[in-house]
């Protein structure tokens, strides 16, 4: 059985780990899209969402970050 | 008139899929595999919109088949449509960077995993092909008359980085699931 108390830290442990891949996946997708290596529209297309995505996701997780950092009185970085 | 020599053939020679049943097809140069689709497969998500009618070769016995194509794992429709972004064979033949263009395209349909409910992922690794060696999934050899002398082979280790990414949705899900 999973200890309650514990989940909030392994937010905090976890959480910027998963948007530091993200960020990952961001960069590299923007990059891609910058250094016009993409001829074709339809991919370009893909990138795109893929990015509005990316970035929602990570200004989304950053809040939650923030948000469960407060309540359990932790040190936040972001 | 095309359409029609294919159903006369169909029933002549007692061709064995049904046109009432929906199959996947599961590409991997230069392996394709037909089975029976996974109630899953059809019903997750928006896989319904992917499937399209697609020629196949079985036993020199050629007819066409409802069914989701899958190349490397990633659902694709026959042609592009105007109003809806969906994958599909006519973007990735044109496509300038047919690598890049599996990738994203395989990002934009496993993202929606996170928002769903009932998911089960390792449910989604072995029906999308993930996981397995492609010989390895039980389905019939056939040959697709649209893919036939195209060049459309990716590296096969790509699907280490699409599987990269799977996990990264699971624990975003696991982390929006995770009451505080």
């Amino acid at each position: 059985m999973k200890n309650k108390k514990l989940i909030p830290y392994m937010i905090i442990i976890k959480l910027p780990e998963i948007i530091g891949y993200l960020n990952y996946y961001y960069l590299t997708l923007q990059r891609v899209l910058e250094s016009e290596q993409i001829k074709d529209e339809a991919t370009k297309e893909l990138i795109k969402e893929d990015i509005r995505f990316l970035k929602a996701e990570i200004l989304s997780l950053k809040l939650f970050y923030k948000l469960t950092a407060n309540i359990y009185k932790t040190n936040n970085t972001f | 008139m095309f359409q029609t020599i294919i159903d006369k053939i169909n029933i002549k020679k007692g061709f064995p899929f049904k046109k009432n049943k929906i199959y996947v097809i599961y590409y991997e140069y230069p392996f394709t595999y037909i089975n029976t689709a996974d109630k899953l497969l059809s019903t997750w998500f928006d896989f319904g919109s992917f499937v399209d009618e697609w020629t196949i070769e079985y036993k020199n016995q050629i007819g066409t088949v409802k069914a989701i194509l899958l190349y490397y794992g990633l659902p694709l429709r026959k042609k592009r449509s105007s109003d809806v972004l969906i994958t599909n064979l006519e973007d990735l033949e044109n496509s300038s960077d047919k690598l890049m263009y599996y990738k994203v395209g395989m990002y934009h349909i496993l993202k929606d995993f996170i928002y769903l409910d009932d998911i089960q992922f390792n449910k989604i690794l072995k029906l999308l092909g993930l996981t397995n060696l492609i010989k390895d999934i039980k389905g019939k050899p056939i040959k697709v008359k649209e893919l036939e002398g195209k060049d459309l082979r990716v590296d096969f280790s790509t699907k280490s980085e699409i599987l990269d990414f799977l996990k990264l949705i699971r624990e975003i899900r696991d982390i929006w699931r995770i009451k505080i």
